[in-house]
């Protein structure tokens, strides 16, 4: 009937310790937009939860082989910043925790599991057969590289080399092997983050600007060479394409690291809207987008309940009786929970007027 | 509790049902009473429960509670953990049952104007998704973004805007419960009914402790077009108070009254960098359509102004509906150690109510009570009925790192604060509960026929005294401890 003996600290930033104490004092407040705890019900996944596991560690009232799961039931979608008065980054904590937990030697066997993968030239999630195959031979030259993510399809890198085309830009359309580096930091594995970060540098760092496919990747990406997201170099180009202006009623899912983690609200409704189309906005949108379950690999560490946090998000959208269009990872997963999601590439790949132009 | 029986327990659940390792039982081992969060802070190891379990759905939880009147095994209902006076704290020997994972909204009847959902769904969430469609619950807690539904009607809440809207014992249409044998028992949605006893109020209130609520259908209201509120600047509380009750006296209802005493009004300018005036500022809030809110704004505003209110305009309600979840939200920078008063703060509210005749004395005595052991004391009247209204105090205490200080503190705050408010009229809790923090004092309100009365109801649907034992002062009898 006793708790929190006292061990050695787990080294995590001082500040990343004190935030996660002050979390650990505060009375749940983002208990209701957190779309993991709403759906599952999970008790480690209330922000609060998250916050004290991390903040024990950081204070040594428990022990990194004690942790288990409950590091796990959060994906990253920062849905609870916005209520927050102090601006807490929950993911950011739970990626410390992680590392040290890892760093300490305690076998999280499924973000090894995932780094595996990787070492292997397959995605994290152990399957390459979205993938196009290596491509090593950057044109460098080329006015924009488009970076596929683990999840991009063959259909959108195609819908993306159609645009470029269309555009008359010079681009090049790069599938790394394995994975740039972004969901193995998440799953707590940075050195392995950092060697597949070196290895993709090393083809993009001369690179004119990169367009990732896949939001959480620009993180990855060279700090030489300018980055922006699919949906913004979209927003850029369809005043130049040429494109049928009949675009269907859309409801956009907004991926909650595009729209609360880069701020990227605005660009794909452009898009839509060149494309004729009407936007209907779902419940959750904007900034207070609610996730389909993707992001900080909690769909590697807890595959059902990411599933079930995607079936909500779809239930949500499908109200509007809307088209579903989206981009980046959150199409997987909603694809994955029975959603006709089309990828916003290949929407405005589809209203080329003359694709093979 | 005994590990053969554990073990018989987790053998029929799915795996991961039950938890008894210290991670899991430790975020169940406190709700949000301060007092077990201050022993927390000063690196006290809180007793935690024997084990944690957690059904998926209600037919899991109805098996549990069977399995455990079969054993004789008691229980500690858990929702968010957000109650403020320990009635989901851990008894020793039962198990705690956590019901977050209970939690849908099952459906929106726009005929009737009823909403239905499982307990475990917290409130914010609940309203979002009401709002989305047309609709307001209306009770809007400054916990509604933290806590469940189940909560809210086991203590009885009250909400921002409860003089329209009513507590939320006043918005059950129906509900389903429950017992201590295992059995569900279901009240139909009514608008109102006199088919005997309303066995919804022996729930309602109870904590846990006379059975476990898992479902409910409340009223819901349109959601209002517009929300006018407008600010008022009295000489002293008493004046404040008299208009309000003249204006609920006309049948006019607007949906927020907040008047705040001099030293709450003081905090609230300054912390707006606003120059403090002298007096009481007083909010009213009238929500609805265009036309209705704007009639009763323009009638508020009448007797407000007659009664020698100074008008302040729209700027005192708007800065509050913006931040009126404020206080929750800034709690830990002013607990947590090192907060913005230093290591060891006493901190707590304090809710009580009273009838109109005494409203003003039982601000009084409670305030001095208070005062008397913590270093500031705030209060504002919140909530309000035709016949009388709730006092909300706010006390704190700077202790310089002595937590054995601040906890000396608060128990002594509270014990006079509540013996205060007994003297001078009032009831112990307006909308908080008793859980554990009240138990001392819940006798001397009800008085002994009074507790026999809720001992006989407790025992007759709790024989074996297996819910929530000891909260309400109500002893339990865990045979398995």
């Amino acid at each position: 009937m006793t708790q929190e003996t006292i061990h050695q600290p787990l080294p995590m930033a001082d500040e990343v310790v004190a935030a996660a104490v002050h979390g650990s004092f505060c009375p749940k407040m983002c208990n209701h937009v957190c779309p993991v705890f709403t759906v599952t019900g999970r008790d480690d996944a209330m922000p609060w939860s998250l916050h004290r596991e991390v903040a024990d560690l950081g204070l040594g009232r428990t022990v990194p082989s004690d942790v288990g799961g409950r590091l796990d039931a959060c994906n990253g979608c920062l849905a609870c910043q916005n209520p927050c008065v102090f601006d807490q980054d929950v993911p950011a904590q739970v990626v410390a925790a992680r590392t040290s937990v890892m760093a300490a030697g305690v076998d999280r066997d499924l973000a090894i599991r995932a780094a595996d993968a990787v070492a292997d030239g397959q995605s994290p999630y152990g399957r390459d057969d979205l993938r196009l195959g290596q491509d090593d031979d950057v044109h460098l030259d080329a006015a924009v590289v488009l970076l596929a993510g683990c999840r991009s399809t063959q259909a959108e890198c195609k819908a993306a080399a159609a645009i470029g085309a269309a555009a008359g830009l010079l681009v090049r359309v790069v599938v790394p092997p394995g994975c740039c580096g972004s969901v193995l930091r998440d799953l707590g594995l940075p050195e392995a983050a950092d060697v597949r970060g070196r290895a993709l540098a090393s083809h993009l760092s001369d690179a004119n600007r990169i367009v990732t496919m896949e939001e959480q990747c620009e993180r990855e990406m060279p700090a030489s060479v300018e980055v922006i997201d699919v949906a913004t170099w979209l927003a850029e180009l369809v005043g130049s394409l040429p494109l049928r202006t009949d675009g269907p009623s859309v409801t956009w899912h907004d991926p909650p690291r595009l729209a609360r983690g880069l701020g990227v609200i605005d660009a794909p409704r452009a898009v839509l809207s060149a494309l004729g189309a009407t936007v209907v906005e779902p419940e959750g949108t904007g900034r207070g987008t609610v996730s389909a379950g993707s992001g900080l690999g909690f769909d590697l560490l807890a595959p059902d309940d990411a599933a079930a946090v995607a079936v909500h998000r779809a239930g949500q959208l499908t109200a509007t009786g809307a088209s579903i269009v989206s981009t980046g990872p959150e199409v997987a997963m909603l694809r994955a929970a029975g959603l006709e999601v089309t990828s916003l590439l290949e929407l405005v790949a589809a209203h080329l007027i003359n694709p093979e132009a | 509790m005994n590990p053969t029986l554990l073990d018989e327990l987790r053998g029929s659940l799915p795996t991961g049902r039950v938890e008894d390792d210290p991670r899991a039982t430790g975020t169940r081992a406190h709700d949000w009473w301060p007092r077990l969060l201050m022993r927390r802070r000063a690196g006290e190891d809180l007793p935690t429960p024997d084990a944690v379990v957690t059904p998926h759905d209600r037919d899991e939880l109805q098996r549990i509670m069977a399995w455990c009147h079969d054993n004789d095994v008691a229980v500690v209902p858990f929702g968010a953990g957000t109650g403020v006076c320990g009635g989901a704290a851990p008894v020793a020997g039962a198990i705690t049952i956590d019901l977050k994972r209970i939690n849908r909204i099952l459906s929106l009847d726009e005929v009737t104007g009823a909403v239905t959902f499982e307990a475990g769904v917290v409130a914010e969430r609940l309203e979002e998704w009401l709002n989305h469609r047309g609709w307001t619950l209306g009770h809007h807690p400054s916990s509604a973004n933290c806590s469940t539904m189940g909560g809210f009607l086991a203590v009885r809440s009250a909400g921002q805007e409860s003089a329209f809207y009513g507590k939320a014992e006043d918005m059950l249409l129906g509900m389903e419960v429950l017992l201590a044998d295992g059995r569900l028992l279901r009240t139909t949605p009514q608008p109102s009914s006199s088919s005997g006893i309303d066995l919804n109020r022996l729930f309602l209130g109870g904590e846990g402790t006379t059975g476990i609520i898992t479902e409910a259908t409340l009223r819901v209201w349109p959601k209002p077009e517009v929300d006018i509120d407008r600010g008022f600047l009295f000489p002293d509380v008493p004046t404040g108070l008299m208009a309000i009750r003249d204006l609920l006296r006309t049948g006019l209802r607007p949906h927020v009254f907040r008047l705040y005493d001099e030293t709450d009004t003081a905090v609230v300018f300054s912390g707006q960098g606003l120059e403090v005036p002298q007096g009481c500022l007083a909010i009213i809030g009238c929500s609805g359509s265009h036309e209705i809110a704007s009639f009763v704004a323009r009638t508020a505003a009448g007797i407000m102004l007659a009664a020698g209110a100074q008008d302040l305009g729209a700027a005192p309600g708007a800065n509050w509906r913006a931040h009126r979840h404020n206080m929750s939200y800034r709690f830990a920078s002013y607990f947590k150690p090192g907060g913005d008063f230093g290591d060891a703060v006493t901190l707590d509210t304090m809710e009580v109510a009273a009838t109109w005749d005494r409203l003003h004395d039982v601000y009084l005595a409670v305030k001095a009570a208070l005062s008397e052991h913590v270093d500031l004391v705030l209060a504002h009247f919140s909530h309000v009925y035709p016949s009388g209204g709730n006092i909300y105090f706010t006390l704190g205490g700077v202790n310089s790192g002595d937590e054995q200080a601040a906890l000396a503190r608060y128990d002594a705050a509270w014990d006079a604060g509540q013996r205060a408010c007994l003297a001078a009229g009032g009831t112990l809790s307006h909308h908080h509960g008793v859980g554990l923090l009240r138990v001392p004092w819940l006798p001397l309100e009800l008085g002994e026929v009074g507790m026999d009365v809720l001992a006989s109801v407790k025992s007759a649907l709790d024989p074996k005294g297996l819910l929530n034992p000891g909260k309400l002062g109500l002893d339990g009898r865990p045979v398995n401890s």
